[in-house]
């Protein structure tokens, strides 16, 4: 079996307003797996997310690539998971595109050749080669979606770890990133409402309710039990 | 939505839009500077500094037009500093008024530094926008990186130039949201101007916290790539001979056009 590349056990996180966001959650994700992450809104779903780079430190551990997530490991964990947020407008903060795909690569240390040779690299995997130049308020949300992925792609990371992928994108594109996604080699996991996203990319799905899993299983399996989606807020496909 | 109100001429071509970045900012500071120290009668100097401002922008292949319409948005800031002087200086009266029980005097020399500034602030402008009209955002925070502008206060222009586009936006749909609720059916709608006033209010409000809470989802995705709080970027090319070269001519221009002024003037 390919190895443990996440590792969360027994994770508990309260918000600073008392609000318990996360109720004791373990996970277990293996090299390769694509795995989506679905519950309703304020299930806790963005919240695990940030634990898995040490944005947020909850109760209970937290294990990437076999290193836990503290203080100590955060440079070289963050250059192992790539997170990718939701409003592309967040995570594109840099005037063009190029310096920000080259924001991860520079702030690794590596050398100038070698960061436009990824930021090229990162643009064609996501097909929009020869976009440096453009600024990301010109372009459309699909390319500034694809051009978030391209920025954490540029660092090379083992694992991707995307909120909401496909939300507000218009057929064509959403069809197109999710093509995109297939392809990708890296370990996923997938927070979304897009249930078609969720069969199509993942085969293993973890249902998060009220800072829980309440059921881990294979996609086809769990997305058949309809009582078990309508208990938790959710739709087939 | 795309807007337009940044960086609309910067993308045409021209000999002035091909300059390096870095010669035309040291150039257009060293035009302002040159400006500011010109004496108030130096009149025939200030026409020469016009005219090369305007050549220029006739250079540039800008609408001479356009761009004097646009420098006027200078007159409001200027009146408003500028206009106690005239009154304020000493000099030889020139015309006395009484404003209610308060008399005022106008005097020469008043209105001679009068003319200077407004002049001043005119010409500096002029240069500034032939400046902002001919370059890329970009290049300019890459010029003033390369000159040794501080990396955070050059991060601070960044963002604003990348985040400004977007609080535009918001602003929009809040106003949109709030004029398709704005319904008059029978001509008593409409409220009051205090209750208008409060809406605005509310709508400032709600632009600042989300414009806040954006602030901290910008940071959290800065730290997931590696961010520290030191702000890297890659080294610039050096500058080409070609704009040395005219930097250095037009420079001397200005050094000459000066000494000329200060001399005779």
């Amino acid at each position: 079996m390919a190895p443990v590349v996440i590792e969360v056990d027994n994770l508990v996180y309260t918000y600073p307003d008392g609000q318990q966001a996360l109720k004791g959650i373990s996970l277990m994700v293996r090299e390769g797996e694509k795995v989506a992450v679905i519950g309703p809104n304020g299930a806790g779903k963005t919240t695990l997310f940030l634990h898995l780079n040490g944005i947020l430190n909850g109760n209970g551990t937290v294990r990437v690539m076999g290193l836990e997530v503290t203080g100590r490991h955060l440079g070289a964990i963050r250059a192992k998971v790539g997170m990718v947020f939701q409003d592309p407008d967040d995570q594109l903060f840099s005037p063009t595109v190029f310096e920000d795909v080259a924001f991860g690569p520079l702030h690794m240390g590596l050398p100038e050749g070698e960061v436009r040779r990824r930021v090229r690299w990162a643009l064609t995997q996501v097909g929009l080669e020869g976009f440096e130049d453009r600024m990301p308020h010109h372009l459309s949300l699909g390319e500034r979606k694809r051009i978030a992925i391209a920025t954490v792609l540029a660092m090379e990371p083992a694992i991707l770890v995307l909120d909401e992928p496909s939300s507000e994108l218009d057929p064509r594109s959403r069809r197109s990133l999710i093509q995109l996604l297939e392809k990708l080699p890296q370990t996923m996991l997938v927070a979304s409402h897009d249930m078609r996203l969720v069969r199509d990319l993942c085969a293993r799905t973890v249902i998060m309710d009220e800072g829980r899993i309440v059921a881990d299983g294979p996609t086809p399996h769990l997305l058949a039990d309809i009582a078990l989606l309508e208990r938790h807020g959710l739709e087939q496909p | 939505m795309k807007h337009a109100f940044l960086d609309q001429y910067s993308y045409r071509d021209s000999l002035v839009h091909r300059l390096d970045p870095r010669v035309k900012l040291v150039a257009a500071l060293g035009f302002i500077l040159t400006v500011m120290v010109t004496p108030p009668p130096a009149w025939p100097a200030f026409s020469v500094l016009l005219m090369l401002v305007l050549g220029l922008i006739w250079a540039a292949r800008l609408s001479l037009v356009v761009g004097l319409q646009r420098s006027l948005i200078f007159v409001p800031f200027t009146l408003v500093v500028a206009l106690s002087i005239p009154f304020t200086t000493a000099g030889e009266p020139v015309f006395r008024l009484r404003l209610f029980s308060w008399p005022l005097t106008i005097t020469d020399r008043g209105l001679l530094l009068f003319g200077a500034v407004v002049l001043r602030a005119w010409l500096s402008v002029l240069a500034a926008g032939l400046l902002t009209s001919t370059t890329h955002f970009v290049g300019l925070l890459r010029a003033m990186k390369s000159l040794g502008v501080p990396k955070a206060i050059v991060s601070v222009i960044s963002f604003m130039y990348r985040y400004i586009f977007v609080l535009v936006d918001e602003a929009m749909r809040l106003s949109m949201a709030r004029d398709s609720r704005s319904a008059d059916p029978d001509g008593r709608g409409g409220g009051t101007l205090l209750w208008r006033t409060r809406v605005l209010g509310g709508m400032i409000g709600t632009l600042f916290l989300r414009s806040y809470e954006r602030s901290e989802r910008i940071y959290t995705a800065m730290l997931s790539r590696g961010f520290t709080g030191e702000i890297r970027t890659l080294e610039e090319a050096s500058l080409q001979q070609k704009d040395v070269i005219i930097l250095a001519a037009f420079l001397t221009l200005l050094v000459a056009v000066e000494m000329i002024a200060h001399l005779y003037w």
